[in-house]
């Protein structure tokens, strides 16, 4: 041991794969005796070591969902930039957006939807801008 | 371990293992995409996504229940439909004949596991040995989800050998089977002036407190359904809406005629239990 921190992750390291190695290489029947000496029962162990890594991943998953409800929070304090553009425009904008760039991997989906209103319009083209789709100029107008 | 579907991925990176923890701002959020709530004039959501980021947006003015449907169902457009442009239309919703889209139905299946997956749903439905309209409201208040798409979820989920069908005063709209029942009970179109429902949808009844028995030719338009009893409760929806929860206690019914070696499916007795009678077919 050389006092550094980084030579005892090593060693610490080095040391778990070889216990590892020494259990992947142990017979079968040798690992139950020893899980059924120690704890009494295989299958209790088994059943055990189960839960517990299945709570350690829910406790993970519990923190990215604490996290996400903060996210969910913080953006609820963003504000919206309305667009402001006639009816006309809206639906010339959201209909380029949508014909356009096949490569382009955009998404449109409306539940229950009819025709859409000119409202509905405008909010959908602010939502495309929002996600960086920017306002198609006269030249893609052409296409 | 036990297997995870696609909509309980999300759920299980979330360590999701309580029906209050189904938050669907969070689990959208987690996907990649932000939920709005505004009102929308001519739909009851929308998907819009550039990428691997999208906006949902919601209408403000639904019920929180159909909110909370609506998220979810975007989001199996996003896990199933990325990149694609979709529209589903209004006559469309809650169909599940021939006509019927694909990719709604799709979202649809997604949300309905999202909102109530099998893992945590199971143990809570579990705990109801029979199933009836006060059941689901229960496990509708505990899930925050509405009345039909529990329904719909737990007959599809086999808690009990029943069909789930949806009337109008034109007719029926649309209906569902659990797996254990054959295809052959197929519910008529037009509701029998003997059936309970029948008096919910046209005489204002009120709703059925508990299952009535009745004789399956009331529902059924088959040769042999006059040898077999269901079980019928009837929930208003709507206005002009009735769900009506048809149980199958009887095995012979059960029976699947589908192979030729002919099997025999054995089903919970929970939808045995004595019912109250009524005179006439109605018993």
């Amino acid at each position: 041991m050389t006092g550094n921190p980084k030579d005892a992750r090593d060693a610490l390291r080095r040391l778990a794969d070889s216990l590892a190695e020494d259990i992947l290489q142990a017979p079968d029947q040798e690992i139950l005796e020893g899980a059924k000496e120690i704890y009494g029962s295989p299958d209790k162990l088994a059943a055990d070591m189960l839960k517990l890594f299945e709570q350690t991943a829910s406790e993970e998953g519990k923190a990215r969902l604490a996290a996400a409800r903060a996210a969910v929070a913080a953006d609820r304090q963003r504000g919206s930039n309305p667009v402001r553009m006639d009816a006309a425009e809206a639906r010339r904008r959201f209909q380029r957006i949508i014909d356009g760039d096949r490569d382009a991997r955009r998404t449109v989906a409306a539940r229950k939807g009819e025709e859409p209103s000119d409202d509905d319009v405008r909010s959908a083209v602010e939502d495309f801008e929002e996600l960086g789709v920017p306002p198609t100029d006269s030249k893609d107008s052409k296409k | 371990m036990k297997a995870y579907g696609p909509s309980d991925e999300a759920l299980h990176e979330l360590g999701i293992t309580e029906p209050q923890e189904i938050d669907v701002d969070a689990i959208a959020c987690h996907l990649g995409a932000r939920v709005k709530y505004r009102p929308l004039d001519r739909c009851e959501a929308r998907i819009v996504g550039n990428g691997d980021r999208a906006i949902i947006t919601v209408n403000s003015r639904a019920s929180s229940r159909r909110r909370r449907f609506s998220v979810a169902h975007e989001l199996g457009h996003w896990k199933f439909h990325r990149g694609r442009i979709l529209v589903c239309r209004s006559d469309e919703i809650g169909r599940s004949g021939r006509n019927y889209p694909e990719a709604e139905r799709v979202a649809n299946l997604y949300a309905s596991r999202l909102l109530m997956p099998s893992y945590i749903l199971e143990p809570v439905a579990d705990s109801y040995p029979k199933l009836t309209f006060q059941t689901i409201g229960a496990i509708a208040d505990t899930f925050d989800t509405s009345i039909t798409a529990t329904a719909i979820r737990l007959v599809e989920g086999g808690h009990t050998p029943s069909l789930l069908v949806c009337h109008g005063p034109q007719g029926r709209k649309w209906f569902t089977r659990s797996p254990s029942v054959p295809d052959r009970w197929f519910p008529q179109d037009i509701l029998d002036r003997e059936s309970f429902a029948f008096g919910v949808l046209f005489g204002n009844e009120a709703n059925d407190t508990m299952p009535h028995k009745i004789d399956a030719d009331a529902w059924f338009d088959r040769y042999d359904a006059d040898r077999h009893e269901v079980q019928e409760q009837t929930f208003r929806t709507g206005d002009d809406e009735i769900l009506t929860l048809i149980l199958i206690p009887d095995d012979e019914m059960l029976e699947d005629w589908g192979s030729s070696r002919r099997t025999f499916r054995r089903t919970r007795s929970s939808a045995r239990a004595a019912a109250p009678a009524r005179p006439g077919r109605r018993r």
